[in-house]
Formats: structure tokens, sequence, C-alpha cells
């Protein structure tokens, strides 16, 4: 237990020394990790996406492969190859990129979606199929993939059910005028990164994961989870809900949170501390749901449900 | 952890054994979700699917309150268990009524009730709602049975409707007065009893099928016994009482029966108390407020009738009917008749002279079939005076006994059959009572009595013919001996003991014909003059057989006579004078024998003004203030100025009102102290206390004890919590928990709450705001709530909160809380009114 708060620590020091004034966003990018899950970041060109994911692979010590993609990126430029070889006479599997701990992929919508799922299904299923073999993906696994704003030109929209594969999305938006003073002092010369080694290796990371995903969580919490995501699916102004694979992951995250605090159990806390960044890029608003967005809903919702305790008997 | 204790285990599985609504509600989510969703998937959130929005809390976002929908219970088993409950009340009921007139429309009513709120409950509607379909069943039943005729199309209850109702209700209260138990047939009645059967049923629903309280639906049994037993008494037969035990138990089990086939025990449910508290509220409601509205239960005409006779009224002696007659608005005339000499006589009926029962009969057992007989006993032994020969003609006459004046010699014109007369008394009885229409013919002898006469009479306590009218009953109220002797200290003949006690009666006693019914002790039977004598209130049922049993403690032969008073004449068409007599002319009086004169009638009533001359009232010769002393009452020597006259039992020329008894402000009575109407209050000497206090200070206790109750079952809920915080044979969850409600109940008194959807830190953040001195142990209870419901079970743990942190909250919040909000946190907790809490 106290290792796992020194290591997390540790990760989080690294990352907001060089992420400056993002602490919850880099907080939830190590939650992700520890849940096994992906992030999505979103957000304009230029403010820290692809630093973030960096800085969060070289940390922990695992591989990063980071992937551009671009309109005319094939499926086979992300999970690999088979090459004939001519001296050995057979068919050799060349591993594409998303053979590593931690895959960064910028700019996931200005691919196809062609190629956009192929990277999908890797997430999803933590392996890689190719001329009929399987191929594990390292572990852990970790997307972090980085989004334009689908306004902007030359994008691809991610279609919902991929967007449901990642565990929480965050938006990194424009540091204040402090911190981005800070960075032109400190990342005027070079990339922060270099030099940087990690903190933690690839092996005590997998124990992270370990621990995360053995914490307690109770019936009264797993209900609450249940709750929320039903009452996303029922909530007027939305067109689709939470899936039960977002209840899933909502749980994992809410485990990693209660992780982060220290505890060995889940507090609802937790649930309603990681909810807003798990759900809000699920849903589908309806056109006629006015100004809320998914977040604003999310959080009435949060506010709305009743948070179940252990049905107790009534003492007399 | 380590392989599965299996103690916590088993303490968790008894712990969900023993909490019916978490299985119920565990069972009941899913289908209500399932139905719930379908509508607002699409976005209809206003799905105005009526069954979903009725009774089934949501928030504004459709999310469900896991098992808020309870489950249905078993409606039909549980509305034929109803229904058979109240028939076997029923049987006991029926005992103060004649017959089974009333059998088919309390059936449709019940029915009606009972089908309605039957279907209600599987429709699931609300309880409360519930309830009120169940009264407008009734209401819509009362009208179609009873009132069609003032109803719109039939059943549409309109003002009208009301207004019948309320003459009806009316009407049976006179029937009640008028009519002895047990009743027959009578509309009013008939709406009375539906009306009242009716409620019953509607209240053993709600407590029963709503409520969830087998017990407290027994009430419902005791009330309709409670008709029979107020109205008649005795009526209430093992027979009934077996019924209600039966009844009773079919609640009792059946409703566990099917109750637990449900999983759902028909048993006190978390958040007993408050519901028991509404319902124990709502009983003294009913228990104070139904004796107010029903027709005649304190103005006298619910409990007795009317007849003197004891065949049809078995139970109410003579005595009371003389008051039921007395206290009925309208009076029918029973006879009028014409007399010889143009007076008024008292007309006399029968005699009471065994006081050793409980209610107090004539003898009809000694009788003598041969009225030629009549002539000699009457003026034997003694020598009689004038003789007065009465023609009386019956209206409505339903007696054995034929009124005559005292005493009679002679009787013609009555058929050959069925009479007989009574030797001791005099008394002439009949064998059927349709007299109705009949007339007949009494000559009497009428007493020769004058003070000197009485004075010189010798003592007859030693004439073993009389022994009977000298007994004593073993269970007469020493007041009654005490009083004798005070009264009569210093009277040196049986003459003045009569005298003395009775002018004491007239002038320390007050008239009032009413007050004793309301108070309890309606006339007859022992009980109810040792009341008297305790009130000094009453009338001539009460004052007669006062005198006798007084003038019996002193030595002499005394029995009570009952009939009527003399009343004010009517001029016939054909010029001659006839004295009508109604019900209102009802009236008892105390006979006393003298030797050489006979049974002499004394008034000691003090609602009949005038005195007979040889017993005269000091009051009235001296035309004072009424505050004689006793040596004046006893001293007769003072007032000769009364010469005996030729009819020296009857004064009626003094004495024109009909009904002295009834309306006493009317009489002529020329002295102020006579003036003894009902609403005459000062009256001196009167210890009673009155009823009306009584009552108050009752209903001021109930009402006390109704407002200390929120505060003694809040005070025992935080006892029980704290006690389970201790309680180390308890899971920690569940002692955990009892902290919290506690801690949470607390926050509630005060004032302080917060919305459901905070967890448990959020909630003690916000409701322990501005609490930095009980901090900690808030925090206590916290970390315990939240070991408790989101920990790992199999852990092994014990709560750090103490009853001292919870001490500490309370008084933290006491601190925080103005001075009304103290005052409400004490006296009128919120936290008893919110349901149970997840």
């Amino acid at each position: 237990m106290e290792q796992f708060a020194a290591r997390t620590k540790a990760i989080l020091d690294r990352m907001n020394s060089v992420i400056d004034g993002k602490p919850a966003e880099t907080r939830t990018a190590l939650l992700t990790l520890l849940a096994g899950g992906h992030l999505l970041v979103e957000d304009v060109p230029g403010v820290g996406k692809t630093m973030l994911a960096r800085t969060l692979a070289g940390a922990v010590g695992g591989t990063i492969n980071r992937i551009q993609f671009t309109p005319d990126l094939l499926p086979t430029d992300i999970t690999g190859v088979s090459v004939y070889d001519q001296t050995r006479n057979q068919f050799e599997f060349k591993p594409g990129p998303v053979f590593a701990n931690v895959v960064i992929g910028d700019e996931i919508n200005r691919a196809s979606a062609k190629t956009q799922s192929a990277l999908l299904e890797a997430m999803a299923e933590g392996q890689v199929t190719a001329d009929g073999t399987t191929y594990r993906l390292a572990e852990p696994f970790m997307v972090v993939a980085t989004q334009n704003p689908v306004e902007m030109d030359g994008t691809f929209p991610l279609p919902e059910a991929q967007r449901d594969r990642f565990m929480a999305r965050i938006s990194m938006g424009y540091p204040d005028a402090d911190a981005e003073v800070a960075m032109l002092r400190d990342h005027g010369a070079g990339s922060p990164l270099t030099g940087l080694g990690p903190v933690v290796d690839i092996e005590e990371a997998r124990d992270l994961v370990r621990h995360v995903a053995a914490l307690h969580v109770s019936t009264p919490v797993r209900r609450y989870v249940v709750a929320l995501c039903q009452a996303t699916r029922t909530h007027p102004h939305l067109r689709l809900g939470a899936s039960p694979r977002a209840a899933l992951q909502l749980q994992a995250a809410a485990r990693a949170q209660a992780a982060l605090a220290g505890r060995d159990h889940v507090l609802p806390d937790d649930v309603k501390d990681v909810a807003v960044a798990v759900l809000s890029h699920r849903l589908l608003l309806e056109r006629r749901s006015g100004a809320d967005s998914a977040q604003d809903i999310v959080r009435t919702i949060l506010s709305d449900v009743r948070v179940p305790t252990e049905d107790a008997p009534q003492t007399r | 952890m380590s392989a599965p204790d299996p103690t916590p285990r088993a303490d968790h599985g008894a712990t969900s054994a023993g909490t019916p609504a978490a299985g119920a509600s565990a069972t009941a989510a899913p289908t209500a979700q399932g139905r719930s969703v379908t509508p607002d998937a699409t976005g209809h959130r206003a799905a105005p699917d009526g069954r979903s929005s009725a009774g089934h809390p949501r928030t504004p976002h459709g999310q469900d309150i896991p098992g808020a929908r309870p489950p249905r219970p078993r409606v039909v088993e549980l509305s034929l268990l109803l229904l058979a409950a109240i028939a076997l009340g029923c049987v006991g009921m029926a005992g103060a009524l004649n017959g089974l007139w009333w059998l088919p429309s309390v059936a449709a009513t019940v029915l009606t009730v009972l089908v309605v709120t039957g279907a209600a409950r599987w429709l699931r509607v609300p309880s409360p709602l519930v309830t009120v379909l169940g009264l407008a069943a009734l209401l819509l039943a009362l009208t179609v049975v009873h009132l069609p005729s003032h109803a719109m199309l039939g059943f549409i209850p309109t003002g009208e409707t009301f207004s019948a109702a309320g003459e009806l209700w009316r009407s049976s209260g006179d029937f009640i007065s008028r009519d002895a138990a047990p009743y027959g047939p009578n509309p009013g009645l008939a709406f009375v009893l539906c009306t009242l059967v009716g409620l019953v049923t509607v209240f053993m629903e709600t407590v029963l099928v709503g409520l969830r309280m087998a017990g407290l639906a027994c009430l419902g049994i005791l009330a309709l016994l409670v008709v029979p037993a107020l109205t008649l008494p005795g009526s209430v037969t093992a027979l009934g009482l077996a019924a209600a035990a039966l009844a009773a138990l079919a609640l009792l089990a059946g409703s566990r029966f099917w109750g637990a086939t449900r999983a759902q025990r028909i048993a006190p449910t978390p958040g007993g108390f408050p519901r028991a508290l509404l319902v124990i509220a709502g009983v003294l409601a009913v228990v104070l407020f139904v004796p107010a509205v029903m027709p005649g239960f304190f103005n006298g005409a619910f409990p007795q009738g009317s007849s003197f006779t004891a065949e049809r009224a078995s139970g109410v002696g003579p005595l009371r009917a003389v008051g039921q007659d007395l206290r009925s608005d309208e009076h029918t005339r029973r006879f009028s008749y014409t007399t010889s000499d143009d007076q008024p006589q008292y007309m006399r009926l029968l005699t009471l002279s065994d006081f050793d029962q409980d209610e107090w009969f004539p003898d009809v057992e000694n009788l003598d079939g041969d009225l030629s007989g009549l002539a000699d006993a009457a003026r034997n032994p003694v020598p009689r005076g004038t003789e007065v020969s009465a023609k009386v003609m019956f209206d409505d006459f339903s007696e054995h006994w034929l009124p005559a004046p005292y005493a009679p010699v002679a009787v013609s014109a009555l058929g050959d059959e069925g009479w007989a007369w009574n030797p001791r008394d005099l008394s002439i009885f009949s064998e059927s009572t349709g007299m109705s229409g009949a007339e007949y013919t009494v000559t009497s002898a009428l007493p020769r009595a004058t003070p000197e006469a009485l004075r010189t009479a010798p003592s007859a306590a030693s004439d073993p013919q009389l022994g009977d009218y000298l007994r004593l009953p073993a269970n007469r109220p020493q007041s009654v001996a005490d009083a004798a002797r005070t009264f009569t200290e210093g009277a040196d003949t049986d003459y003045d003991r009569a005298l003395a006690i009775q002018n004491h009666l007239r002038d320390d006693f007050r008239y009032d014909v009413t007050a004793p019914l309301a108070q309890g002790y309606d006339a007859g039977g022992m009980g109810s003059l040792d009341e008297f004598m305790r009130n000094r209130t009453g009338y001539s049922g009460h004052f007669a057989p006062a005198m006798a049993l007084m003038a019996r403690e002193v030595g002499i032969p005394a029995r009570v006579a009952v009939g009527y008073l003399p009343t004010a004449p009517v001029e016939d068409p054909d010029g001659g004078r006839s004295f009508p007599v109604s019900t209102g002319d009802s009236h008892a009086w105390p006979e006393l024998y003298f030797q050489g004169v006979g049974w002499v009638r004394f008034e000691p009533t003090p609602g009949v003004p005038s005195t007979p001359d040889y017993a005269p009232d000091s009051a009235q010769d001296q035309g004072g203030e009424g505050s004689q002393t006793p040596e004046e009452t006893a001293a007769p020597s003072d007032e000769p100025e009364q010469p005996p006259s030729e009819q020296p039992s009857e004064q009626p020329t003094e004495q024109p009102s009909d009904q002295p008894t009834e309306q006493p402000t009317e009489q002529p009575g020329d002295e102020p102290t006579q003036d003894q109407s009902p609403q005459d209050e000062a009256t001196p000497a009167t210890a009673a206390v009155p009823w009306w206090l009584v009552t108050g200070v009752l209903g001021l206790l109930a009402l006390l004890a109704l407002a200390a109750a929120p505060r003694v079952v809040r005070g025992r809920r935080r006892r029980a919590r704290l006690a389970a915080l201790q309680d180390a044979s308890l899971t920690p969850q569940r002692r955990a928990n009892a902290a919290w409600e506690e801690f949470r109940g607390l926050a509630e008194d005060h004032g302080v709450t917060s919305p459901a959807s905070d967890t448990p830190r959020v909630r003690a953040r916000r409701l322990a705001a501005g609490l930095p001195g009980a901090q900690t142990a808030v925090d206590h209870v916290v970390a315990d709530v939240e070991s408790a419901s989101y920990g790992a079970p199999d852990s092994r743990w014990t709560p750090r909160t103490t009853p001292e942190d919870l001490t500490l909250v309370r008084d933290e919040f006491r601190k925080r809380a103005s001075r009304g909000g103290r005052l409400r946190a004490d006296w009128w907790p919120a936290s008893l009114w919110s349901g149970p809490r997840g």
C-alpha cells in the first residue's frame, strides 16, 4: 500500500514537473493507466496533448510508440504486416507500432474510419490477429489518443462505438498565464523530457495495475454505478446513454481513484469523482437538448441519483 | 484475505433475513425499472402511464429509487379475511338488534367498500388514496342504499343528500330514545349502523392491508362491540364475545399467513413508530370525537328504552325508563282520564320494593287473578278517605301495568281474562300490553293522612308483615345510611324523620334529568344511588329510591312507586275536563308506611314544586331562601297552617304545569330555589365534580400524552441506536449504521438536511458544517458507515464511533440551533416523520 502511494506519487510528480498547471489532467491520465483503460485527449493543437502522453509513458519506463494518424494511413501501418522472408522462405510478422506499452495515437481523427478501427480493435482485445495468428500486446497496454475538435477541417469524427472504448476523455485547455510563463522559462530550450529517465520500471507498473484491479467494490457502490448509467439511458436530453462497458470502465476508474486516495475499497465519492471524465464522451445529445453539454448532464445526474448505502436494518 | 470466517457471513445472512424490505426491494426493483425505462428511453419523459407515475417516486431524470414500489398484497385473501372478521364482529353487534333486518344494507355497504379498496390495492394505488377511495365508496353505498331519492340520478350525493343524511341521523337518535333495545327495523338506525360498520371497514382495511398492522385492526372488531355494550347491558353474549375473539384471531393468523407467503410479514415495518403514532392519534380522535357526534351518547338518546315493563326491555328497569321518557325530545300521549272530582291524580303503575338486584323490577310473581279482592285489600287494614273514580282512555300505551290512583278499590270495563293484581301494593297487571285505545274506570280510596295522624302513628318497624319493606340490601352505599342518620338527627317520630329526609333531599340536592346519564349513573341500581349521593344531582329515579332506602334505614317501611304526575286539564268539547298524560309526566316517588294510615306518598324530588299537604316543604311554607336549618325542617309544629284537606294526598290545583320535571322553568313554583332547571349551576352544596371537567381533564391528559409521544418515541429510538452501537454481538455493519442513523436523525431534528444524492462523507460534511467542535466525532461516524457500507465484507473491524461522539454531536447541534429549533428538535423531531432511509 505504501509502495503504491509512493510510486504513484513519483509518477504524478514527474508528470506535473513537465506539464505545468494541469494536475487534474495528469491525474486522470495516470488513473486511466492504472485502471487498464485508454485515454482520449481532446483539444486544439499545441496545448500539450502529446507531451502528456509522452511524459506518462516515459515515467513508467515502458516502451513507447507514436503513430501520427493521417488520412492515408493504412491499418497495417498500425498492427504490423507479414513480410515474406526469402532467406527462410516463409512469412514473417513485422509488428506494427501498436506493440508497445504506451501507444500515442496523434490526431486519431485524421485517419480514415477503417484505420481507426484497426487501432480500436487492438485496444479492445489486447491482441492483434494477422494471417490467422494472434499476437498478444504488451502489458500494461495503454493507448493515448489525441484528437482535434471535430469542427476543425480535415477530420473524421470518431464514431460513437469507438469513443466508447476509451475509458476517459480529458481536455487539456490552454494553460493559465502563470503556467504558460513558467513553461516558456523552463522548456524554452529543447524538449523537457530530455534526460529524464523512468521513475518506475515496467514490472512495477504492472504491480500497480494489479493492485488496483484487486480493490474491493461493494454491492451498494456497484448499484450506484449501474444507477448512474441507467440514468443516462433514460435522460430526456440524451439520444444515447452509457453502455454496460461504460459501467465496467466507470467501476475500474473508480477503483483507480480509490487506490490513488490510499483506500482498499471504493466509495461512491470515487465514482462521482471520475464520472464526468468517464461518462460524458460516450453520451450522444439530443439535438434539442439546448445548451447543456454532456458534462453538464452528467453532473446533473450525479446530483439527482440517490447514493445507496448498505441496507441497514432499522435500529429499534 | 484469509479464508472466510463463517461468523460474519452468518451474521450477514441473518441481517438480511431480518429485513424483509431488502428482499422485497431486490425482487421488485427489476420489474419496476423495466417498466419505467421504456417510455423514457424514447424521450417522453412525462410518460403519463398512470401506473408508473402514480405511487412510484422518481427523480426528475427517471431514476428509480430501488424498492419504492410496494409489492402487491394478497388482495383477495385479505379482503375475504376482513369480510369474515367484520361478519364475526357483527355477531356481537346483533345482540342489541331485534332480528336480521339490518343485515342486507350493512352487508351491501361492507362489500362495496371492500370491493373498491381491493381493486385499488390490486391496481397499486397509493395507500392513502385507497383509504380515500374506501371512504368514497362508503359514501356511495350509503347514498344508494339509504338516500337514493335525495341524490342526483340516485347515486351522486348532493347537498340535499347530506342534509337528508343529517335528518336520518337525527331520526335514529329519536328512535333510539323512544324505543327500547333490542331495536327493531328503522331506516335511521340502519343508516347509522351502515355508517359505523362502513367506517370500521375502511379503518380495518387501512390498518391491515395498508399499514400491515394486524393487531391494530382488531380495534375495529372492538368498535363493533361497543354499540351493544353501550346500548344494552348484557347484550354482548358469550357467543358475541367468542365471535369477536375468533375474528381477532383470524385477523392475526390470516394476515400473518398471507403476509408470509409474500415474503413480506404483515408486521410493523421500518418506520412503524410514526405510523403507530398516527394510528393511535386517529383512534384517540375517534374515541373523543364519536361520542360527541353519535346521537344520544351524552344526551340520553342512545342508552335505554322507555318501557316500564320487564318483557320488552330486558335489563331496563322502570326507574331508568322514567329518565328515558323525561329525556325524549318529543312526548307521546300515553292516555288521558277524567275524574269524578275534576282533580288530577298521581297515576300509579307499579311499585319497587326489592332492591337486591342490580336493576330493580316490580314483583310479578305473587299476583292474584281475581280482581274482586281489590276492594277489601284496599280498605283494610286502614280506613280510607274519599273515593274517587277515574275514567282512563288509552292512547298509545303498551305497559303491563294499569295506571290508577292509589289505592284502587275497583276496576271496571276490563275484559275478563288476563288481569291480576298484587295484593301487597294493589298494582294491577295485564298479561298483554295491547291496551291502546281501550278505556276503563278505576275507583280509588285515597289515604286519609294528616300530620297528627302520622306523627302519632306507632312505629311499624316491628311488624313482621312489613319485613320485606324494611329489608336493606347488603350492597347499599354507606353514604345513604350516613345521610339518613344526619338528616334525621333530632327528629323524634317516624313522621318527623320522613319529613326531614324529604326536605333535605328537596333542598340539598339538585334536579337534573340529563347529568346522571352523562356521568354514567342513570337511575336504577345501588351503583347509581351511590353516585347520586356523591354528586347530589339526579331526577325522580334517584330521589325516590334514595328516600325509600333512607326511610328503611331509620325503620320506616318504604317502597318506590312509579307512574305519572298529575297534569293540567284540557277542556273537552263536551265541557268536561280531562287530564292528558304523556311520557314527559313519568315520575317515581316513595311510599312510606305508617300504622293506622297506610302507605303514604312523599315527594323528595325538587323538580316537582309541591309536596303533599301532610308533608310540607319548609321552604315552600316559609317562602324563604331555601336555606333552612335541619331544626326548622324537623320541627313540624312550626307549620301547621295547612290544614288537612279532603284530598290530602293531592294538591293539583297548585300545580297546573303538566311537565314539571321536564320544563322546570315554566313551573309556577313560587320559590327560586325550586326552579331547578338542568342548566342551573347555582345549587348549593354540590360537592360533585362536573362531568365536563372530568372529560376536559381527561381530554387534556390525552392531548398531553399525544404531544409528548414524539419526544418519547424519539428518545426511545435514540437509546435503541446507542444500545445497538455498543452491542458487541451485532455485526459492525449494524452498529455503524445505527450510529449513522442517529447522526442523520440528529441533523434532521435540527433542520439540517442533505440531498439523497450525497455520499456519506459529503453528507456528513454538509450536515456537520458549522460544528467544528464535533469534527472528530463526525469523522468517526463517517469512517464507520463507509466501512460498513462499502468496505470489504469479510474484514473484521469495530466501529470507532462511541456514544460520547454522538452526544457531542447532539450538543453541538443544540448549541448552534435557535431556541425554537431546540424546542422543535425536542418535541417535534423531524426525523420521526421521514421514512426509512437507505
